[in-house]
């Protein structure tokens, strides 16, 4: 989970990379419980979705 | 505010050999890869209709490994154009296949062989003669510029070391108006920096 990113990180690489109207869904806890050791609970880890449109 | 972010100072392609590792076990025997919930107790949790996890061949939903629901975003358009960057198991691509219609062009592409070979195996069974697979890795999609109406991408962003590089990548293919929706993790504490350089932790 190194690779995550935080909410202000993920609003920044679509506005760079010219994506708009930038829609976020809910947070989803998709570790908690699953089995495996993990270290997302120390970086309050969830899983996201979001839609957006290329600019024309 | 938005927070540029820097890239991971590491070998990419030392990370994309552990990458195919980790993730060729999930196609295999996905009970025991990851640190995060898979299969059907996952897409429970993530909102997806029992209707169309039932649908998918049982091969499929045993390794669907995702961090949220993009089509849960929206609906693909009948007969447009939808990629899949990093497919997996296709439970998604398949899914939106369904719900495109066999007018609709569908591109699958992973870096895992296995997962290309599952979604194959994985359409085939459904019927889908519309699906198609390509080999390939988010920051170097073998696509044409403009050629998606619908790019989805289900957990995979996040396991690129430049993600500025990836959705630039992804901008490329997408045409213009066109649409993005991205499933992901993210944090509500920062990772550090050293951290983000060291590959043993991209994975737990």
């Amino acid at each position: 989970m190194a690779g995550a990113l935080l909410d202000a990180e993920w609003e920044w690489v679509p506005d760079q990379a010219g994506f708009v109207d930038v829609v976020w869904g809910e947070k989803v806890d998709v570790f908690s419980g699953s089995g495996h050791e993990s270290d997302a609970a120390e970086f309050d880890t969830k899983g996201v979705t979001f839609s957006a449109r290329l600019r024309e | 505010m938005t927070t540029p972010v820097s890239p991971a100072k590491l070998d990419r392609e030392t990370l994309r050999e552990e990458i195919e590792k980790k993730y060729c076990e999930v196609a295999l025997n996905p009970e025991e890869g990851v640190h995060f919930h898979v299969g059907r107790p996952l897409a429970a949790m993530l909102g997806y209709d029992t209707t169309d996890v039932d649908w998918l061949p049982e091969g499929t939903v045993k390794s669907f490994a995702g961090m949220g629901n993009p089509l849960g975003m929206g609906a693909p358009k009948p007969g447009s154009t939808i990629v899949d960057v990093g497919c997996g198991a296709s439970f998604d691509i398949l899914l939106a296949a369904k719900a495109a219609g066999p007018d609709s062009t569908v591109i699958a592409i992973d870096m895992i062989p296995e997962m290309i070979e599952k979604t194959a195996q994985g359409a085939a069974e459904l019927g889908l003669t519309n699906v198609e697979t390509r080999h390939g890795y988010a920051e170097e999609l073998p696509l044409d510029d403009n050629t998606a109406d619908l790019l989805i991408s289900n957990g995979v962003i996040n396991l690129t070391p430049d993600k500025l590089v990836t959705l630039r990548e992804i901008a490329r293919v997408v045409k213009p108006g066109g649409r993005i929706q991205i499933a992901d993790i993210v944090v509500g504490r920062p990772v550090p920096q050293d951290a983000k350089d060291d590959i043993e932790l991209w994975f737990g």
